[in-house]
């Protein structure tokens, strides 16, 4: 073990760590990011360590206001809100992030091939993008619904697909602009084929322009699948989804005004850290970008 | 002129002959045989089968939508599996109570707004523009459902000041419209405050300012004029994306609306009612979008 363990010399921050130190002086964009760190980790722990009877219904103790033995109150059947609520946060934001997983399996493939190869392709992807943009997207979701049918999995596949065109669309502009750079035409010319010089010289170089958009997509993205939980698309109403949740809360507004404003509360808490986390991260990655195009979701 | 606005029609053609063949494909991929569904159950064969030669099913599948296309353009959309009425009688019902949902919240964002976005620019970093900034902020954050269920329980629930469900009068229209609005009253307000500043950096504000005009008429006769630009196209814009949203407006408040008659629809898997629901939404919203790049071109010069 004769070599010496010499430490790496302290450079400038890397361009790719720039960012970062810019997104840390965001103190919205932190607020935004702490609260949801809390949100998470609630998400995470919560459900394990809540007693499963909190999910029964108990119809001793219905419509009990906040306070007391259950922090949050209990609902119409008697179930704890805070359990609820919480096990609804861990649904909302893996439902959510599993729509935006299902936006970019479909949209960056279809945006990457059209701006890289161009072509045919190219107008085939660029057409269906024009068609699918001209809908509102909660439209395409329902149309996607009355398709495959109710269930939470299908609203998730639904909204993943409606918001698929913009990423393909994204993509698209991208590549078309990496292909053009020294070190893609230097992969060519080394004899790379096609798909290697895709998906390991352009696709790198079209990554951050998602990351941001995907980010603030993310608010959206939940917003709209709780609507539709909350117009009763999301199959199974006894379990815990904010959007569900306040379906049922608003038939009990005047006796139990908590069962609707607990749930409703927490999506306004998530849906507002998370922009203002993507907003922060946005200004970060790019600082051009002036202000959120905010999509609307529910 | 006549040019542009022919030229922005004709354009709407490919992308409405898409829209409407991907809500036919869309019905077509959903699983059953539509003539048994019409037709219900227990039907007898003939019947099935009488069903089906009426409907076209017995054709290929291009011919079935040219003459799927051909009936939508004459007004026949079918009818409705569940009420056996004509689904597009049915929907005109509906339309004028959406379009007027639509155009209430519309109206009620841009009186909100317009003013809110002026009023933060001309007072950048004072108190007022930071309360515009966060009342945008959770504008676009909270969804229409949820600041619908808000004001119901606020308003109409516990003060009693407007009624909480249904469309019998003008003052049930306040409170689905206000929900709807909610969302571009923060677009507005946030795009009119950048494209002031903007504005305001400009030479032109700079000599009205220096020949001695008071910061009112500066604002007024100067400078809301080119920063309304991009926010017409907002407006715009977020009229088209009110016809998705007022699903959920008319969710809360029982608005008889065509979103509330979709969702119903949805439920019920009444496919006829989906696809002309689909198509009118859709239909509407390409016009409003045209009709606003048609506007925009008047709006600004460099364009016109």
């Amino acid at each position: 073990m004769a070599t010496a363990l010499v430490p790496p010399p302290q450079a400038a921050p890397e361009p790719g760590r720039r960012w970062w130190v810019q997104l840390r002086r965001d103190h919205a964009g932190m607020t935004g990011l702490a609260v949801l760190s809390l949100i998470v980790a609630a998400a995470i722990v919560g459900p394990i360590v809540t007693p499963d009877d909190q999910f029964q219904p108990n119809l001793q103790q219905t419509f009990l206001p906040p306070g007391g033995g259950h922090v949050l109150g209990t609902d119409q059947l008697g179930r704890d809100l805070l359990a609820r609520v919480v096990a609804g946060a861990r649904a909302s934001l893996l439902s959510g992030l599993a729509a935006l997983a299902v936006s970019l399996a479909f949209g960056v493939p279809a945006g990457l091939v059209a701006g890289y190869s161009g072509g045919r392709w190219d107008d085939v992807v660029m057409v269906a993008v024009e068609i699918l943009m001209s809908f509102p997207g909660v439209l395409l979701a329902f149309l996607a619904i009355a398709v495959l049918g109710p269930g939470q999995q299908n609203v998730v596949l639904a909204v993943g697909l409606a918001s698929t065109p913009i990423f393909a669309r994204l993509v698209r502009g991208s590549a078309r602009a990496v292909r053009e750079q020294e070190y893609v035409m230097a992969a060519v010319a080394l004899g790379a084929t096609p798909s290697r010089v895709a998906a390991r010289h352009v696709l790198p170089g079209c990554l951050a322009p998602v990351v941001v958009i995907g980010v603030l997509r993310l608010g959206t993205t939940i917003v709209t699948i709780a609507g539709l939980g909350f117009l009763g698309m999301g199959g199974d109403p006894a379990r815990p989804e904010w959007g569900a949740m306040l379906s049922q809360g608003q038939e009990f507004l005047r006796r139990a005004p908590h069962i609707a404003l607990v749930p409703g509360g927490a999506m306004l808490l998530t849906v507002l850290s998370v922009n203002l986390f993507g907003d922060a991260v946005a200004d970060a990655l790019n600082p051009r970008v002036l202000s959120r195009r905010a999509h609307r979701g529910g | 002129m006549v040019e542009v606005l022919l030229r922005r029609v004709l354009r709407t053609i490919p992308v409405l002959l898409g829209i409407s063949a991907l809500v036919f494909v869309s019905m077509r991929l959903i699983p059953g045989d539509p003539a048994l569904i019409y037709a219900g159950d227990q039907a007898p064969g003939e019947l099935v089968a009488k069903i089906r030669v009426d409907l076209g099913l017995d054709q290929p599948l291009v011919s079935q939508y040219v003459i799927f296309l051909r009936r939508a353009i004459e007004g026949d959309l079918g009818v409705s599996i569940r009420t056996g009425q004509p689904v597009a009688a049915e929907l005109m019902r509906r339309y004028p109570l959406t379009l007027l949902l639509a155009t209430a919240a519309i109206l009620f964002s841009v009186a909100v707004g317009l003013p809110l976005g002026i009023l933060a620019a001309v007072n950048r970093g004072r108190w007022l523009d930071k309360t515009s900034v966060v009342i945008a902020l959770v504008g676009v954050s909270a969804p229409t459902f949820l600041v619908g269920i808000v004001l119901q329980l606020a308003l109409a629930v516990k003060l009693g000041w407007l009624p909480v469900t249904g469309s019998t009068s003008w003052l049930h229209l306040v409170l689905p419209a206000v929900s709807l609005g909610a969302f571009p009253v923060a677009n507005i307000t946030r795009l009119l405050r950048t494209s002031l500043l903007e504005v305001f950096g400009e030479d032109f504000v700079r000599t009205a300012r220096a020949k001695g005009l008071p910061e009112t008429l500066v604002v007024v006769r100067h400078a809301l004029k080119p920063a309304l630009i991009p926010a017409v196209t907002i407006i715009g814009l977020q009229f088209g994306a009110m016809l998705g949203a007022s699903v959920f407006a008319e969710a809360v408040f029982a608005w008889p609306g065509v979103g509330r008659y979709l969702v119903a629809a949805i439920g019920y898997r009444d496919y006829p009612v989906v696809q002309g629901a689909v198509l009118l939404l859709a239909l509407t919203y390409v016009v409003i979008n045209a009709a606003v790049d048609v506007t925009y071109g008047r709006l600004d010069p460099r364009v016109r």
